[in-house]
């Protein structure tokens, strides 16, 4: 009984709901509204970051507009009837049609959309060799193929599909690209590695010009902060040219026009319940080996989390032994520390280290994300040692000093052993927020567990599996570290010893 | 064994220590009394530098304490310490309490160690809870394995503050008769108390502290017996007398008896005395007034007694006619009151040359034995 049934009960009933969850979504009307007209007071999806925001509020004044992160999210919330349609190009309305057709739109222009390459502000030799380049294919119809291959009615398979970047040869040194993979066709997972629109192009150029590539993936709107702090050489992913945007970051030449349409939901494609979600599980973790992406993104939540938890740890421990060593003007700097910590979104704090501190050097996302959450945990691991110390009676420590004792063996051996059970408790909860905390790192282009399961969702446009299973995943990870540290625990109660151990090394008489 | 010099403690609101000189041979066991507030356990922890002395000297044993290059916690080693609320250590057991500090400071073996702590826990009869940790044990219990802990380090000097003021009475008696036997091993000790009683039995000396300092220092005849000066007089000729009327027949008898007992607890009475208040009492208003009253009646009970003797008054005061309870022909009640009293006179407030104090025409004042 306890603690294992609830947990199962839980479980069972999280399923229970997410079930229930998807079958209601399924059972969605054919949407009424079928011309542009009708969308005046309607409820109108829009990317978070994307340049459709301010065409909708001229074309749709009165329409109720919301935000999403995902093109994927946004197709659910269609289906789901969470919104009546969504403003998107054209292009990137292809692949929904590859997958399940669920979608279609409404054939009409409400305006068009130029696609460039972002640069650093005031750049120019990469820009110009890439304008030229974009010339170049222009003219000589490569381009015009590749919008057919990319944007067409069915999705490029086999090795046509793959964009090859293992013959680049550095000679002119190697660029760094920022992307976003949630943005299919243009940049996206397939096989575990990156293609589409952008990446095949961006290959063919640096083939061409004697460059490296290296892709760096990343939220949609942190590609722009990204290529602004000069991070990366430049940023792809689909990204439309706006006259906001021109502030901040330099365009190529247009390489693409689009057509930004309303995508409404079409009608509904008759597969079972079972079979949708036979096909559902096959698409999100079988097709492609898709389940690989998750375990990558498992394999680096649990890095980052341990790394984390063993800096952090330290860190609170070395700057609270400083405090006790030097006195007021560490307290002074430690309180100011744990101060900014404490009231500092995780996220911010990411995204200050990143495009900030670290912004012009080419230090990995991974290592920032590790940095950032040293850093929380180690405000909290001294705040929460200096109060399970202060917690221990100060007789404790006079009746120490009165035998003879020195402030550092008094502390060590009797202070902080018992304060040692009044912070494990603390510390147990501390990494379990931890490990839900990583799930922000996506942020500064990190692939945690978080941010695969978007990927996934990002190409198959299916959210149960994907989100279930993070779900799942998270739980056990943080089981796993409630039992450890459960375990842990008991090493600091003392009580728990038993004769044999209090009397080691004695003969009794 | 001890110099003082010069010594001063002062904080940001008030100055505890103005100026104490004192020499401490030894051998010398000494009380420290005086009111609340003056000083008292901040000298004993200037001593062992628990308090940072804010000026003057404080030698042990020809090492300047108080001069910055002296190793305090090797002197610390020979001069234990005993507090008011124990300080066990709470994560280790009793025996590991007695254990800790001569294995990790005075280099003995684990085994040395063991039975040292074991025979000195069994001459304080805890050896069958060496292995309980502090919160298993009653107060008495603790402060015994407290004072074992101070000895196990064979210490030269023991301060003691205020050893027994947390403690029920019930356990004050088993921590005051080990006090008392190491009075007789030759360890100079200073014990700072409120319980006089204490104070004037264990000590060869006493330290009447007030106004910053020493204020007078003698025998414990001389401090209670014939101060020399007047604030010690008056603290060990203090007063504390407790009050109550009685109207009805059905008056709180538990209650009252209750109240007296924490009176006398609360001013360090022994059982004797006070189990004689308590049948005086009884004897008198229960058995003897009460149920000579017709009617309505008033009494008005004043127990009284001296700080720092075991000694205490009853006086009680009735209305009606003259009634001497002393002529009543209740023998068994006049053998017991004779028994528990030194002393019993009885003062017709409506006599000449009287003067009735309200309504009470009577007046009954007792000497408890």
């Amino acid at each position: 009984m306890g603690k294992r049934r609830t947990a199962k009960i839980i479980l069972v009933i999280l399923l229970l709901a997410a079930i229930c969850g998807s079958l209601l979504g399924c059972k969605q009307e054919k949407n009424e509204l079928d011309s542009l007209d009708d969308f005046q007071h309607a409820r109108i999806g829009l990317l978070t970051g994307s340049s459709f925001a301010e065409m909708s509020k001229k074309t749709f004044p009165e329409a109720e507009c919301k935000y999403y992160l995902l093109i994927t999210d946004m197709v659910l919330s269609l289906e789901q009837g969470k919104i009546d349609g969504f403003l998107m190009d054209e292009c990137f309305l292809a692949p929904l049609q590859w997958e399940k057709g669920k979608i279609s739109y409404i054939d009409e222009t409400i305006y068009q959309s130029s696609y460039g390459y972002v640069f650093k502000k005031g750049s120019h030799g990469l820009k110009e060799e890439i304008n030229n380049f974009i010339a170049a294919k222009k003219a000589d119809g490569t381009m015009e193929a590749l919008e057919a291959k990319w944007f067409g009615e069915s999705e490029p398979e086999g090795e046509s599909a793959m964009v090859d970047l293992s013959d680049l040869k550095a000679e002119k040194g190697t660029l760094k690209m920022a992307v976003s993979s949630s943005v299919k066709p243009f940049v996206y997972v397939k096989n575990n590695t990156y293609t589409g629109f952008d990446v095949e192009f961006a290959a063919a150029f640096c083939r061409e010009k004697g460059y490296g590539l290296e892709i760096t993936d990343m939220t949609f709107e942190g590609i722009i902060p990204g290529v602004m702090t000069g991070k990366y050489d430049f940023g792809a992913a689909g990204i439309t040219m706006t006259d906001e945007r021109k502030e901040g970051v330099d365009f190529s030449d247009t390489y693409h026009n689009g057509n930004v349409v309303m995508a409404i939901r079409s009608e509904e494609r008759s597969t079972g319940f079972i079979d949708g979600m036979k096909e559902n599980f096959e698409k999100t973790f079988i097709r492609e080996s898709r389940w690989k992406i998750l375990v990558k993104g498992i394999g680096n939540t649990i890095f980052i989390t341990l790394c984390a938890a063993a800096l952090g740890t330290a860190l609170g421990f070395g700057l609270y032994m400083l405090s006790r060593a030097w006195g007021r003007p560490v307290l002074r700097a430690a309180k100011v520390y744990t101060r900014i910590m404490a009231g500092t979104p995780i996220v911010v704090v990411l995204m200050i280290l990143f495009y900030v501190i670290f912004g012009s050097s080419g230090i990995d996302g991974i290592w920032v994300a590790i940095m950032a959450f040293t850093l929380t945990v180690g405000a909290s691991v001294y705040n929460n040692l200096s109060v399970s110390v202060a917690g221990v009676d100060m007789g404790q420590s006079e009746a120490a000093y009165s035998l003879g004792y020195s402030r550092n063996r008094t502390f060590f051996k009797i202070i902080l052993p018992q304060a040692m059970s009044q912070f494990m408790p603390f510390y147990q909860g501390e990494l379990v927020s931890l490990i839900k905390g990583t799930s922000v790192v996506g942020y500064i282009a990190v692939e945690d567990l978080t941010k695969m399961s978007d990927i996934i969702r990002s190409s198959t446009y299916e959210a149960f599996f994907p989100l279930i299973c993070t779900a799942l995943i998270y739980f056990a990870l943080i089981s796993l570290i409630w039992f450890a540290m459960g375990k842990a625990k008991r090493l600091f109660e003392p009580k728990r010893r038993n004769r044999e151990t209090v009397l080691k090394g004695v003969k009794i008489k | 064994m001890i110099t003082i010099r010069h010594l001063k403690k002062e904080y940001p609101s008030s100055t505890p220590l103005v100026d104490v000189n004192v020499e401490i041979k030894k051998g010398d066991v000494i009380s420290i009394i005086g009111p609340s507030g003056t000083g008292k356990s901040t000298l004993i922890r200037c001593i062992n530098m628990l308090e940072t002395p804010t000026a003057g000297e404080v030698i042990v044993d020809g090492r300047n304490l108080t001069d910055g290059s002296c190793d305090i916690n090797k002197v610390r080693q020979k001069m234990g310490m005993v507090f008011q609320s124990f300080n066990l250590f709470n994560h280790m057991t009793v025996i590991e309490n007695l254990m800790a500090a001569p294995v990790d400071l005075m280099g003995k073996t684990k085994q040395e160690a063991f039975d040292r702590g074991m025979e000195l826990l069994k001459a304080i009869g805890l050896a069958d809870k060496m292995l309980s940790y502090p919160d298993e044990l009653s107060g008495g219990q603790k402060q015994r394995a407290a004072i074992a802990r101070t000895l196990a380090m064979d210490p030269e000097i023991i301060l003691f503050d205020e050893p027994t003021s947390a403690l029920d009475p019930a356990m004050k008696g088993e921590v005051e008769s080990v006090i008392k036997g190491l009075a007789q091993k030759g360890l100079t000790m200073l014990i700072v108390t409120h319980d006089m009683r204490l104070a004037r039995e264990v000590a060869n000396r006493v330290f009447y502290m007030d106004q910053g300092g020493i204020y007078e220092d003698g025998t414990p005849q001389q401090i209670f017996e014939h101060p020399e000066r007047e604030l010690t007089r008056r603290f060990v000729s203090r007063n504390f007398a407790f009050e109550v009327e009685i109207q009805s027949r059905d008056f709180d008898f538990l209650g009252l008896v209750t109240e007296l007992e924490r009176f006398g607890q609360s001013h360090y009475l022994s059982r004797r005395t006070l189990n004689h208040l308590q049948s005086a009492f009884e004897e008198m208003c229960m058995q003897s007034l009460i149920p000579h009253f017709e009617g309505d009646f008033k009494m008005k009970i004043t127990v009284s007694c001296l700080a720092a003797k075991d000694q205490v008054n009853m006086e009680i005061k009735y209305t009606g006619g003259r009634f001497d309870p002393m002529n009543s022909d209740d023998i068994l009640a006049l053998k017991i009151l004779e028994s528990v009293t030194e002393k019993i006179e009885y003062t017709d407030l409506t006599a000449e040359g009287k003067s009735a104090d309200g309504p009470f025409t009577n007046l009954i004042h007792m000497k408890i034995r």
